[in-house]
């Protein structure tokens, strides 16, 4: 057991000392995630379905007891998507919101906690310290087909994403600035904003993955704050042709 | 000499600590044939797989994409032993249709999955010994659908279980066959 | 120059805290606050997850029955207000529980241990206070105010590392036997009026007691601990006590009422089968035999209580076991022939005995009453043991 953990080890160490170019270390610092083949497909996508990101928007009060808001939550969303779709106006692409019918809400429902499983997989074994060199070699996952989806929409490709923030409370932000300006005084911290985005091809196939976690400085409840961060999470957003 | 960045750092790191035996990495590679140390038992693990190293209880865990997506778990109950969400207990002689029983019963009182349906429930050959094979869905806590294949086998003293757990949707089909080379190559090691 | 500050920040940060003392829902003029609001409609969310996830005993005469119960002990205004129904939850331990909006759940193992209405409404009568008076907002706001105390409490005194250790200490203990404290007052509130809305509604105030012994049989039979200090029910005993006085007391003069135990049984009759089956597969034996007879004491012709002692005593395998469990069987066989899991008992009971041509028999009527049978291959297995 020993002995393959050094083979292990020793493979990770030629990625760190050896080769700074070699794909599974290019592939380990960049901020995103791709499939090997995510440039020659992006450039047939001309347009992408947009499911309804599932956006969970809380209230964070001094002592850290979370309050999940369903208003928040819908307009988090409702930001997110219009965000998206600004952010694609510059490109020779089309996006597409799709509505959410009863054969859609059921998919979903389905997608949705299998795209969380697999974010959790990414996460463990793609970010962590000890990556799996394999997926970081080959990064292939997928949600299963979401051809219905791309079908109903006539879309070449699925975008899904899932987000949360923590939006602090007065008492806390109040505690937050003392903990800044004085010293050796524990910290409390700002709540957290995250967005995870996903490009999916028709077979469910995940081609582009992002994740990106900032602690304070956004609010998906402004327009402004979801256009920031939405910008942010797909700045490495494969390029796609005219 | 590699750009020592933020993200390369924990890698560096890791690798020192590895490297120089100090830690064990946590997922190492499968590499074909595998012999449990303790457990007496025998059989070939697939390629491109990973391989758990931390486990305390002795269980064999190997993951291609994550243990959400799926998973072969091998683990050993000593018969009398409680299990963990049923009083039911494993005996010696059981049949196998009374193992899988219990087994199931074990599954179906666990509070944190819900809507447990069996769908195959069968008996089956293991290392040349009766055993059985049950096939069962259930969702998580966060609503994941999960299908389950378990095997056992009872050997003396001991039960062997041999799972097959992935994501009902897409990843369950893909590494069925995976699952059922592995479980073909399961050797029990008898005294010598 | 440090105090006026901190003086401040307290100031700024409790002025934000919201009051944790709210009227009780007496009648319609009660006005929901807006956290609340927002908390029942998080609540409905949660709730509709629950009840599509297959946890539930569809019943619907039982749930109509039981939330009739419920509905008898609140006056028509606070019913206009407070939508209150009931549910079961299919487990085997004993519990109830309430959702702020109303939405009144008990588990199947609870309501087998009951024996009338009003041992009932003491159940459905605590939980519906715990909605009534506000106890799910009164709590979410005393643990954020709490918790913003002490995280001042953290922040501030933080630069003074002994004072701060020291107010950790103290604020922590504090906090946490405060917090703790104010769950059981709000567990001794739900007790005494819950008994005060089962008598008014005619029912026996007696039959309380009785519902916590069945708790307390269940603690020594489980061998759980008393739930330690830091629980939230108060402890049992002491609960025992409280009532005991309150019968001495202010429930002197109010002997008697109603019990309706006839209707109660056969109302859950089938539950306390189902749920005999749930502590079956958990091996509870001893409570799956009991609530087994306990259904057969209500409908003596019910062919699934018998099978359920049989597989109790077969799965048990004592000495003796098989054969009475052999007698169960016959009987469910008996008043129903075309039940089919009996046959597979007897078969397997006979297999065990080493009477592979008895057990063909039995086997294969089984497999005729149920054709697709999950374990369909395992029974063809022993059948083919016959060799005529």
């Amino acid at each position: 057991m020993h002995q393959r953990a050094l083979v292990s080890s020793l493979l990770v160490a030629t990625l760190a000392s050896g080769c700074a170019t070699s794909p599974a270390m290019q592939a380990y610092q960049a901020p995103h995630r791709a499939h090997p083949d995510v440039e020659q497909r992006a450039r047939k996508i001309r347009t992408i379905a947009v499911l309804p990101p599932d956006i969970r928007i809380s209230s964070l009060s001094a002592g850290g007891v979370e309050e999940l808001r369903d208003d928040w939550s819908t307009t988090g969303r409702d930001n997110v998507v219009r965000a998206l779709q600004t952010h694609f106006k510059d490109q020779p692409v089309v996006i597409k919101v799709v509505a959410v019918d009863p054969e859609v809400r059921d998919t979903l429902a389905e997608i949705r906690p299998l795209f969380r499983a697999v974010s959790v997989s990414v996460l463990q074994h793609t970010y962590s310290p000890n990556p799996f060199l394999s997926k970081l070699e080959r990064f292939e996952y997928s949600v299963g087909s979401v051809q219905r989806i791309a079908q109903k929409a006539n879309a070449d490709a699925v975008l899904l994403s899932y987000g949360f923030d923590e939006i602090s409370t007065g008492g806390r932000k109040a505690l937050h600035a003392v903990g800044t300006v004085l010293p050796f005084v524990p910290r409390v911290s700002a709540g957290v904003t995250g967005l995870c985005a996903a490009l999916v091809d028709p077979a469910g196939t995940i081609l582009w993955y992002n994740i990106e976690t900032r602690a304070g400085g956004y609010d998906l409840r402004e327009p402004q704050g979801a256009s920031n961060f939405v910008k942010v999470t797909l700045v490495n957003f494969p390029r796609v042709e005219k | 000499m590699p750009a020592v960045t933020r993200a390369t750092i924990p890698l560096l790191l890791a690798t020192l600590f590895v490297a120089t035996g100090c830690v064990t990495a946590p997922w190492v590679p499968t590499d074909g044939a595998y012999t449990s140390p303790v457990d007496r038992y025998a059989i070939d693990l697939p390629q491109g797989w990973m391989r758990w190293t931390q486990g305390e209880d002795g269980r064999l865990v190997v993951t291609r994409d994550g243990v959400l997506l799926q998973v072969i778990m091998i683990e050993r109950f000593r018969v009398g032993e409680p299990l963990k969400h049923t009083k039911k207990q494993l005996a010696r002689g059981m049949m196998p249709q009374e193992a899988a029983e219990v087994v199931l019963d074990n599954f179906s009182s666990n509070k944190d999955i819900s809507g447990l349906e069996v769908k195959d429930n069968r008996p089956t050959t293991i290392s040349g010994k009766p055993g059985f094979w049950t096939v069962f869905t259930y969702k998580t806590k966060d609503e994941l659908k999960l299908k389950v294949v378990y095997c056992g086998v009872l050997d003396g003293e001991w039960f062997y279980g041999i799972r097959y757990s992935a994501a009902q949707r897409h990843y369950f089909d893909k590494d069925l066959k995976t699952f059922e080379t592995v479980l073909r190559s399961f050797k029990l090691k008898t005294n010598a | 120059m440090k105090r006026p500050f901190v003086t401040g920040l307290l100031g700024l940060v409790l002025v934000a805290c919201a009051t944790s003392s709210l009227p009780p829902i007496r009648d319609a003029n009660v006005r929901l606050e807006e956290d609340e609001q927002r908390m029942w409609a998080r609540v409905e969310q949660e709730q509709k997850k629950f009840d599509a996830s297959g946890a539930l005993y569809r019943d619907a005469e039982l749930d109509a029955y039981l939330t009739g119960v419920a509905r008898k002990l609140q006056p028509p205004a606070v019913l206009q207000v407070i939508p209150f129904r009931v549910a079961v939850v299919k487990n085997p331990w004993l519990n109830a529980f309430a959702m702020p909006n109303g939405a009144l759940y008990i588990h199947s193992g609870l309501l087998a241990r009951l024996d009338n209405e009003a041992q009932l409404a003491a159940v459905l009568g605590h939980e519906m206070v715990h909605v009534t008076h506000r106890h799910g907002i009164r709590d979410f706001r005393s643990a954020q105010n709490k918790t913003a105390f002490l995280a001042t409490m953290n922040v501030t005194l933080g630069g003074v590392p002994v004072l701060g250790g020291i107010a950790d200490l103290v604020g922590a203990f504090g906090t946490t036997a405060a917090i703790t404290g104010y769950a059981r007052d709000q567990e001794r509130e739900a007790d005494s009026e819950g008994l005060d809305l089962m008598v008014r509604a005619g029912y026996d105030p007696a039959e309380t007691l009785k519902a916590f012994e069945e708790m307390k049989k269940e603690l020594d039979e489980q061998k759980i601990k008393e739930p330690f200090f830091y629980s939230s029910h108060p402890r049992l005993q002491e609960r025992i006590e409280s009532f005991e006085s309150s019968m001495r007391t202010t429930y002197r003069d109010r002997q008697g009422g109603a019990r309706n135990a006839d209707v109660f049984l056969k109302k859950t009759q089938r539950a306390v089968v189902e749920n005999a089956q749930l502590d079956l597969k958990a091996g509870r034996f001893r409570t799956a035999q009991w609530g087994a007879e306990k259904a057969i004491a209500i409908r003596p012709n019910d062919p699934k209580a018998y099978y359920i002692l049989g597989e109790v005593l077969r799965q048990k395998a004592g000495d003796g076991d098989m054969q009475k469990a052999g007698q169960h069987y016959q009987k469910a066989i008996a008043l129903d022939p075309a039940y089919p899991d009996p046959y597979k008992g007897v078969g397997l009971i006979q297999l065990k005995r080493g009477e592979a041509c008895q057990a063909k028999k039995s086997l294969q009527s089984y497999l005729a009453l149920a054709p697709t049978a999950s374990d369909r291959a395992y029974i063809d297995g022993y059948i083919r043991q016959c060799p005529r």
